[in-house]
């Protein structure tokens, strides 16, 4: 699927794509997660009770071995994040549980919110990195 | 058979990792949405890892809500970390025994030498990181040393300062993911400045220190080193597998503070916790040679590393007599004159040394 998200891309319109890069690449994937979807209900396969009210999201869509799956994905991450050192740990747990800013963390832990970037980005690449390795070994 | 992500895959991680926080830090100039679109057109990995990575930071959002120490408790513990200095026996760390910061230095060490390796392959990407952290030091090294009765400081290139005492040695090696110290000889105070991206190490031949902010010193001897806290907080831990008796009690971690010192010597860890000790061992810093009800031999030594004219006292009972004073340690004509004082000892001046011997005894 990365591969086609990435061949759309790469036809992108210049101009959406200029102005906001990251949330092109979403939209760009998220239709096609939503085209695949249409495919498997076509397929008839099952498909969890999406909420018809709010505009689809990802999770919506997910059946319940889809969400079998997630629950043991969300567990494996906790497992990442609580093995990571105090301070990475701390960075990213204020930041998406609390919803601290970077600046509120930089201004709680004494450092400037560059260095609260560094920290972002050191502790998402060790856990990315550490997932992809755990992979490799259940593979 | 370990199966982990290739190197070239480890640098992407780290960019995409890079590339997405710097979404959420703030607007992106201009420039950097170019050179992020650029490297997501570089190769369909870069594409994929970013998507990957987006999903991971989905399931992060959930996962977080069941971390459950509270934000307090965790800023605490964050900037304890930034005291907390790591002492490792053994001349490679090991996954064994090793402290979390020491961990995330080892990530940084990896990169490192992925990047070195990845440069002439990567260039265009590279050059994309390089862009967005701007931080990035050239790799240096080189050594520093002091000539026997010479003291000197030194600033180091990332702010820390190291000051030699005499006849001492290091080598210092800095990159953008470490700052290497070897202490080859002698005897070494680090006042080291924080990054806590960047661990400072200083390895003193068995023993390695990793350091996130703290001022201690170092003194290797030759069968034995020591190690004295002056600020923040020190662990020494012996590597796991490297010793003879590996679990004895003499190779369990040790933490020890401020005004606390550590000896290790090959078989065994001793922690003083008398703060007179530590004053007495970094006196050299305000080239004072405190001692007090120390043996006279010990005390010669300290004068003789930094004066060329060298005290000599051969007798070993004498040797062994315990003596108290606090003198500048350049000043060998104020502890000769001591010396002299003292009832029992007679000191005689020959050819550009002082004998000392027991009064009455002859020569």
């Amino acid at each position: 699927m990365t591969q086609e998200a990435y061949l759309r891309f790469l036809r992108a319109d210049r101009n959406e794509l200029i102005r906001n890069p990251e949330a092109y690449l979403y939209t760009v994937a998220l239709n096609l997660v939503r085209e695949r979807l249409v495919l498997q209900r076509r397929w008839g396969q099952t498909v969890a009770a999406a909420d018809a009210e709010s505009e689809p999201a990802l999770a919506d869509f997910r059946t319940p071995e889809a969400q079998v799956a997630a629950a043991a994905r969300i567990a494996e991450v906790l497992e990442l994040v609580e093995m990571l050192p105090p301070k990475l740990k701390a960075v990213l747990v204020l930041q998406y549980r609390d919803g601290y800013t970077y600046e509120q963390i930089a201004k709680r832990l004494g450092v400037t919110p560059h260095a609260i970037k560094k920290y972002v980005s050191q502790a998402l690449a060790l856990c990315r990195k550490r997932l992809l390795r755990r992979e490799g070994i259940d593979r | 058979m370990r199966s982990t992500p290739d190197q070239l895959h480890e640098l992407i991680i780290r960019q995409a990792a890079e590339w997405f926080a710097a979404h959420r830090a703030g607007q992106l100039s201009e420039v950097q949405r170019q050179l992020f679109i650029r490297w997501l057109n570089e190769s369909p990995v870069n594409t994929a890892e970013y998507l990957a990575l987006t999903a991971f930071a989905e399931d992060l959002a959930s996962a977080a809500s069941n971390v459950t120490m509270s934000a307090e408790q965790l800023i605490e513990d964050a900037l304890r970390e930034q005291d907390v200095a790591v002492l490792e026996l053994g001349s490679i760390p090991s996954g064994a025994g090793l402290q979390s910061a020491d961990a995330c230095d080892r990530v940084g060490f990896f990169a490192a030498a992925l990047r070195r390796w990845a440069v002439p392959v990567l260039a265009v990407a590279v050059l994309v990181v390089a862009g967005l952290t701007s931080t990035a030091l050239p790799w240096q090294q080189s050594t520093y040393s002091t000539a026997h009765a010479e003291q000197r400081s030194w600033r180091l290139p990332d702010g820390s300062t190291v000051h030699l005492n005499s006849g001492s040695k290091i080598a210092v090696s800095f990159d953008d993911d470490r700052r290497d110290v070897e202490l080859i000889r002698g005897q070494a105070v680090f006042h080291v400045a924080k990054d806590p991206l960047r661990v400072f190490r200083v390895r003193a031949g068995a023993i390695e220190a990793t350091a996130l902010g703290t001022q201690f010193d170092v003194y290797r001897h030759e069968q034995t080193t020591l190690i004295s806290v002056i600020e923040g907080r020190v662990r020494v831990t012996p590597e796991a597998g490297t010793r003879a008796v590996p679990h004895s009690a003499s190779s369990a971690p040790v933490e020890i503070v401020a005004g606390e010192q550590v000896r290790v010597a090959a078989d065994r860890t001793v922690v003083s916790k008398e703060p007179e000790d530590v004053r007495k061992t970094v006196a050299w810093l305000q080239r004072q040679v405190i001692f007090d009800h120390d043996p006279l031999g010990e005390v010669v030594e300290q004068f003789n590393r930094y004066n060329e004219i060298q005290i000599r006292v051969l007798d070993a009972g004498l040797r062994s007599e315990r003596i108290s004073g606090n003198f500048s340690a350049y000043d060998m004509e104020s502890f000769t004159r001591f010396l002299e004082r003292q009832p029992e000892l007679h000191v005689e001046r020959v050819d550009g040394a002082i004998v000392v011997t027991r009064s009455g005894q002859p020569r």
